[in-house]
């Protein structure tokens, strides 16, 4: 670019001339070299690796037509199998094939933000927002088994990366907040329920191989215990013994 | 100059109403003078004014451009600028003022600003917007109806303008559908950050509520209607009429019922199927051409899902473009049948409506 301004500058200069051409012929060479490189990974269908070099031949020569035309091929092919996705996700939830007047927001409303969540890519980076988009969702749809579904699994997975890392207090408010929202469902405060016996347990455990190191430090253990599981009569057991000694 | 103008007849006022009260009776005839004198005054300033002012305005066309060219060949014009702005030289230069845009790209960082040597490209060599850090994208928005009942896919008057004011303010560049199949073909440079604007559907607040702000802020936007929804609770004739007539808006076809068309309907035979994709993309599209008068050449498919059968029916059509809601920004390369689109939910905020303005894709 430097040297086409240089060329416009200085039309009477050689110099600028000549560094473009020789620039050109640089590029020119570098493209078919890569464009021979992509065209055989492509033909092995390594696909992928196909894509950055074409990326980089457009970089050096965006008027580069053949790498352009292949580009929109594997373009073209990514985005088919993208919306075949979509549309099996369509397949499993849809109701009617003409929907009424007055129903159509709703629906689409209804479907756009499953898929927006079924779809979002940064769920693992900002499982926070990733929640709090569910727990939208769950209350403008409560119908939405699936959801619900991913919901607790999302749930009980990081009250279980707090239970591991000896954060009760976070694992337990994402139990009882999973129960508060799934409250009407039967099935999933089952789960829920089966989550927190197992927390527990595993406390109890805990705090028995510790009861004669460190006998306070059990009893706190059995007392966390019996909040994940406030049912748990064999920890209330212990505890009672262990104070009335 | 109209400040100096009216704070000199203001002044004028004042000092008549001082001297009004101290006069009396007897004073009237002189203050009725004083004030034919400041009327006199008035006239003959204003009169000035509106002379300098036609001299500019009419002059500006006609007076001798400042700018200096320091050379040209067929790919370049490296110029000083003088008191031009970038419109004024594209239209000079380019002939038309609607690129001043490219040399603002052209030329960025530097700004178009009197004293600057800038270069103004003749050529374009780089239409698919490929640089070595990344490529350029294109984020298309997809609204649905505008309103305060708070859906999801509602977006209240509130929140829309905030949205074009955003757009507004961090320059970023509404553009119409039809320059990104230029762009798409890759023949048509588009400015960077350019963003398309569509609403699906066709509720009636789309002219109620979103066409007096793009009006307002000048963007244009692509509707897409579907036609069984025409005059049928959604938007009528004479609506769909004034806004395609206003060049801002494009109505687009987006079905005839707002069937999903990727999916077979319950018992659905094959046959029947492919009767349905085919009266869902014909005829709409031909409603839309009795309508306005033009073919449409773009359309987005309900609920953003497609297939190939679909695909191939849009292409018998004569439809450029086919819109999904797969939400990303669209390259160069896009293919042009799978067009991505990001939703914008009404129950979200501005971060997540920055963050769909997506205009470069980094290496």
């Amino acid at each position: 670019m430097e040297y086409r301004i240089a060329r416009t500058l200085s039309p009477g200069s050689s110099k600028p001339n000549r560094e473009v051409d020789r620039l050109e012929k640089l590029i020119s060479d570098k493209t078919d070299k890569l464009m021979s490189i992509a065209e055989k990974k492509r033909a092995k269908g390594k696909l992928q690796s196909a894509e950055v070099l074409y990326l980089r031949i457009l970089t050096l020569d965006p008027s580069h037509k053949a790498a352009f035309d292949r580009l929109r091929d594997i373009n073209k092919k990514q985005l088919h199998l993208k919306m075949k996705q979509k549309v099996a996700l369509s397949q499993r939830y849809r109701k009617n094939s003409i929907r009424k007047k007055n129903q159509q927001t709703e629906d689409e409303g209804y479907i756009y933000s499953r898929q927006a969540i079924l779809q979002a890519e940064n769920r693992a980076k900002d499982v926070a927002s990733y929640i709090g988009e569910l727990e939208k969702h769950i209350t403008k749809y409560p119908n939405d088994t699936e959801l619900k579904v991913m919901l607790m699994n999302v749930r009980v997975v990081q009250a279980r990366a707090a239970f591991r890392a000896s954060e009760y207090d976070k694992s337990l408010h994402h139990l009882t907040a999973a129960e508060e929202l799934l409250s009407n469902d039967a099935k999933l405060l089952k789960k829920l329920s089966e989550a927190r016996k197992e927390f527990g347990k595993e406390l109890y455990l805990k705090g028995l191989r510790r009861v004669r190191s460190e006998p306070v430090n059990a009893i706190e253990l059995w007392r966390i215990a019996l909040k994940f599981d406030p049912d748990d009569k064999r920890t209330q057991l212990r505890i009672d013994t262990f104070e009335n000694r | 100059m109209m400040i100096s103008v009216r704070h000199t007849a203001r002044l004028h006022k004042a000092t008549v109403k001082r001297i009004l009260p101290e006069c009396h009776r007897c004073c009237r005839e002189r203050a009725i003078t004083i004030r034919k004198a400041v009327d006199r005054n008035k006239f003959l300033i204003v009169s000035l004014f509106f002379i300098v002012y036609a001299l500019l305005g009419s002059g500006c066309s006609s007076l001798p451009a400042t700018s200096e060219v320091l050379a040209r060949d067929s790919e370049f014009i490296v110029l000083r600028v003088g008191n031009e702005d970038a419109n004024t030289l594209a239209h000079r230069y380019l002939g038309d003022e609607k690129l001043g845009w490219l040399i603002e790209d052209a030329n960025y960082p530097r700004s178009i600003v009197s004293g600057n040597e800038i270069i103004i490209p003749l050529q374009n060599k780089n239409p698919i917007g490929f640089e070595f850090e990344g490529y350029q994208t294109v984020p298309i928005l997809c609204y649905h109806r505008f309103g305060n009942k708070g859906r999801r896919l509602e977006v209240s008057a509130k929140q829309f303008e905030e949205q074009l004011k955003y757009l507004k303010q961090h320059d970023y560049r509404v553009i119409h559908l039809h320059e990104l199949y230029g762009f798409l073909k890759g023949e048509q440079a588009l400015p960077k950050r350019s963003v398309i604007l569509t609403i699906d559907d066709g509720h009636r607040s789309i002219y109620k509520i979103a066409y007096p702000l793009l009006k307002k802020y000048n963007f244009p936007a692509t509707v897409f209607v579907y036609s069984d929804y025409m005059n049928n609770g959604g938007l009528k004739t004479s609506e769909i009429k004034t806004m395609n007539s206003s060049g801002l808006i494009s109505i687009q076809p987006h079905s005839k019922t707002h069937s999903n068309l990727a999916l077979n309907g319950a018992g659905e035979g094959k046959s029947a199927y492919r009767k349905r994709v085919r009266d869902e993309v014909r005829i709409p599209s031909r409603k839309l051409e009795n309508t306005l008068g033009k073919a449409p050449r773009y359309y987005a498919y309900p609920f953003g899902d497609t297939n190939p059968q679909v695909i191939d029916e849009l292409k018998a059509n004569g439809l450029l473009l086919g819109l999904t809601v797969q939400s990303a920004a669209n390259a160069a390369f896009t293919y042009p049948y799978l067009l991505n689109r990001s939703m914008i939910f009404g129950d979200r905020g501005m971060d997540d409506f920055v963050a769909k303005l997506k205009t470069f894709q980094a290496r």
